[in-house]
């Protein structure tokens, strides 16, 4: 579907995805991140200007602030357990990201001012207070209106980082269709947010101007945009090579920067290694952890790297540029049958380890992906309520939560691709029956989900089965015994220059060894213990005995 | 969740200390390829709009507009065009840049002294050599301001490329998150972005001192 297709279907302009009510949630972080940085940081760069104190503290604030990713601030706020994820952490973080824009602007106005103002001032008997409402504040105001209106666009702007921490706006998106696989959706929202800022620029360029008495204001027509560079006109030399020579070596040191920095960035390991992938979760690493110890073990040279999603390593799979990936089956069957075969197409995974083996290698295998021996380990999605949850109304399997959704109303959270997959929203509706209220976008059985579910944002979240961080939460899974989650046993899958004899066998060995009770205790290490990965996954070879040569 | 999660944690630098030191070397690569890359875009264009002033609104107009998109939504359409390799994160990173960067540089001539400029055209240079003697050193300090600008906020930026794989240490911030909120690493990773930013501002103000030695004793 295109982007103008997805605009003009009525559909997507009504509940609480529609934009409206996106682009609402949108502009109410981005309002009270904004009043809140907006009451800090102006009254404190006055004053600091006024006083003409703490000129390093203050740059230094707005230097550092820079130099604090929003990513981090996000991820920061959103892992202090009194705050969560969601719209607070959101917004705690936008106002201390739009602090120092203002702080700085508002400091350097008023510090700025002309010294011959503010003599006058004083020689007519202005008192201080006098002297900064009267004379500093207006002289001084299109300088704080410009940061403001910076820290405004770049808020508005990145309220949609906040997605990634689960809170709400046009950044919704951007990470769901990028999660759905969906890329009008990501171009939906980069479109709309990209709209929603420059409008917002416009209006606060409008209105700032406005604000600002008229004897300071920059005459109409000369915007202080309006850049007069004196150039002489007339005689233009041809090029000497001379000038041809400093541009071309001012370009190949340019050119070797940028190859140099991506080759430090990306060349990590000879091109010859088999590459393994691993997600960015403890469960992941451990078994990319384990499959780096079995290969070299066998003699075959292999590097790892971590990577986010499965959107970016099953393309890279495909082509080659990564070799091998512990999956998961089910999911994994899915995810390939959804991109051969359309995102409406009938799922082929079950509860079944061989059939759906098979239905996944009949898929995989004209991609160039193979699909090795599933390991007996099993991660299967869950639902999950808390312990006090489910004694309150006496929950021990999904059936019970569907009779219990009939009298009264429950909100559920999952990843954000669970409103369209089988084994969540749907399979919930049709198989079980349930009656489900709302639906919170959150993340894979991660952090997000799992902190809304013990901070009661939400009733009932999707987990995964094998995740140490459940039991360490006191939350409970409820029994699937309707059969609804496809199996999801870790499965290797392989390159076309990785699916050798030799790496297959080697792979094999752990598949019939490792099982999920196994799983949960490495994940519990690695997870809740702090342990390092690949520790933990060599101490497991080790005492299993599938390491010929101990390292 | 667990008692023991303390966000400052010495001994988890200790136990992960070549992991951050590759990692900042991602960090680092990641940015000095995009602000080459843009300086390598910048320059040219800013002597486009000097040549040509009718140009510098919509050139500036343009780069602000890129300047806008969420740097989430530019990774996430890049991905599908340059793949799985940091060059998604460098092209986002330095589209950003890119207004910064043009942007100061036109404001570094534009301040240069009409005076000045007059005395050059007096004294019979050309329109090159008024650029390159003249013009060109008067307005570095302004360009160099805005290199060191660009920078900071590239180092920090860097961290949503997270997102495809290569965000340096924005990878081991989101993986933090993932692993049941582990505050050290969180916390140390963010503390290495921060220390790289300023150690990179450092080394371009001592770069600006040694080329521009007629500004220090403002």
């Amino acid at each position: 579907m295109g982007v103008l297709a997805w605009l003009t279907d009525p559909a997507n302009w009504t509940g609480p995805d529609g934009v409206p009510a996106r682009t609402l949630e949108h502009l109410v972080i981005a309002a009270l991140a904004m009043a809140l940085g907006l009451i800090v940081a102006v009254p404190v760069g006055v004053w600091l200007g006024h006083t003409r104190r703490a000129s390093f503290l203050t740059t230094s604030i707005g230097n550092l602030g820079r130099a604090i990713p929003t990513l981090a601030l996000l991820v920061i706020l959103a892992s202090i357990p009194q705050i969560g994820v969601g719209d607070l952490a959101a917004v705690l973080a936008l106002a201390l990201f739009s602090i120092p824009p203002m702080l700085t602007s508002s400091y350097v106005g008023v510090r700025d001012v002309d010294p011959g103002a503010r003599d006058a001032a004083t020689g007519m008997g202005m008192t201080g207070g006098q002297l900064l409402w009267r004379v500093e504040l207006p002289l001084a105001a299109p300088s704080i209106l410009s940061g403001v209106r910076t820290s405004l666009v770049q808020v508005v702007a990145t309220v949609s980082l906040a997605a990634l921490v689960g809170s709400g706006g046009l950044g919704r998106y951007v990470v769901d269709g990028f999660a759905r696989q969906d890329e009008t959706l990501v171009l939906v929202g980069a479109l709309l947010v990209s709209a929603l800022a420059l409008g917002t620029d416009w209006v606060a360029g409008r209105s700032t101007r406005r604000m600002v008495a008229r004897g300071v204001r920059p005459a109409a027509g000369s915007g202080s945009e309006q850049l007069q560079i004196a150039r002489v006109t007339g005689e233009q030399r041809a090029w000497s090579g001379g000038a041809a020579a400093g541009w071309a070596g001012a370009y190949v040191a340019l050119g070797a920067l940028v190859v140099g920095g991506l080759l430090m960035a990306g060349g990590r390991g000879n091109a010859e290694d088999l590459r393994i992938a691993a997600f960015n979760f403890g469960e992941s690493k451990i078994m990319a952890a384990m499959y780096e110890d079995l290969l070299t073990d066998a003699g075959v040279a292999v590097e790892v790297s971590e990577l986010s999603s499965r959107e970016v390593i099953s393309p890279a799979l495909e082509d080659g540029a990564v070799d091998v990936v512990a999956e998961y089956l089910g999911t994994y069957t899915e995810f390939l049958n959804k991109q051969v075969n359309g995102p409406d197409a009938p799922a082929v995974a079950n509860s079944d380890v061989a059939e759906t083996l098979a239905a996944g290698r009949r898929i995989a295998d004209p991609l160039g992906i193979t699909l090795a021996e599933p390991a007996l380990a099993a991660d299967q999605n869950a639902f999950a309520v808390t312990r006090e949850f489910a004694d309150e109304h006496g929950l021990v399997t999904v059936s019970d939560l569907a009779a219990l959704s009939q009298t009264q109303p429950l909100v559920l959270g999952g990843p954000p691709e669970c409103p369209t997959r089988p084994f969540c929203l749907p399979g919930l509706e049709e198989v079980y029956g349930a009656q489900i209220t709302e639906f919170v976008s959150l993340d894979a059985g991660g952090p997000l989900t799992k902190q809304a579910l013990s901070q009661g944002a939400i009733d009932v979240g999707l987990v995964f089965s094998s995740d140490g961080g459940v039991s360490a939460l006191d939350l409970v899974v409820l029994d699937d015994d309707q059969s609804l989650q496809t199996v999801d046993n870790l499965v290797p899958a392989l390159s076309d220059r990785a699916a050798t004899p030799g790496v297959i066998a080697a792979l094999d060995a752990l598949a019939v060894t490792l099982t999920t009770e196994d799983l949960i205790e490495l994940n519990r290490l690695v997870d809740i213990e702090r342990r390092d990965a690949g520790e933990v996954a060599e101490e497991y070879l080790v005492t299993k005995g599938l390491l010929t040569t101990s390292s | 969740m667990n008692s023991d999660n303390p966000w400052l944690s010495w001994s988890y630098v200790q136990d992960h200390w070549r992991e951050l030191i590759a990692v900042g070397f991602e960090h680092l690569g990641i940015t000095v390829a995009a602000i080459a890359l843009a300086c390598a875009v910048a320059v040219p264009l800013a002597l486009l709009a000097r040549r040509h002033p009718s140009l510098a609104g919509s050139i500036i107009g343009i780069s602000g507009v890129l300047y806008t998109i969420p740097s989430l939504a530019l990774i996430s359409v890049l991905w599908p065009v340059f793949g799985l390799s940091p060059l998604t994160v460098v092209v986002a990173l330095a589209v950003y840049a890119l207004l910064v960067m043009v942007r100061a540089i036109l404001v570094g001539l534009s301040e240069v002294p009409a005076g000045t400029v007059d005395a050059a055209v007096g004294m019979g240079m050309s329109d090159r050599e008024l650029l390159w003697r003249v013009q060109a050193p008067l307005a570095l300090p302004t360009a160099l301001a805005g290199l060191r600008i660009v920078t900071v906020s590239t180092v920090g930026m860097v961290t949503v490329g997270a997102l495809v794989g290569y965000g340096g240490y924005g990878s081991m911030i989101l993986a933090g998150l993932y692993e049941n909120a582990y505050h050290a690493k969180i916390a140390t990773a963010t503390i290495c972005v921060v220390l790289l930013a300023l150690v990179l501002d450092a080394l371009l103000l001592l770069l600006e001192r040694q080329v521009t030695p007629w500004v220090r004793g403002r």
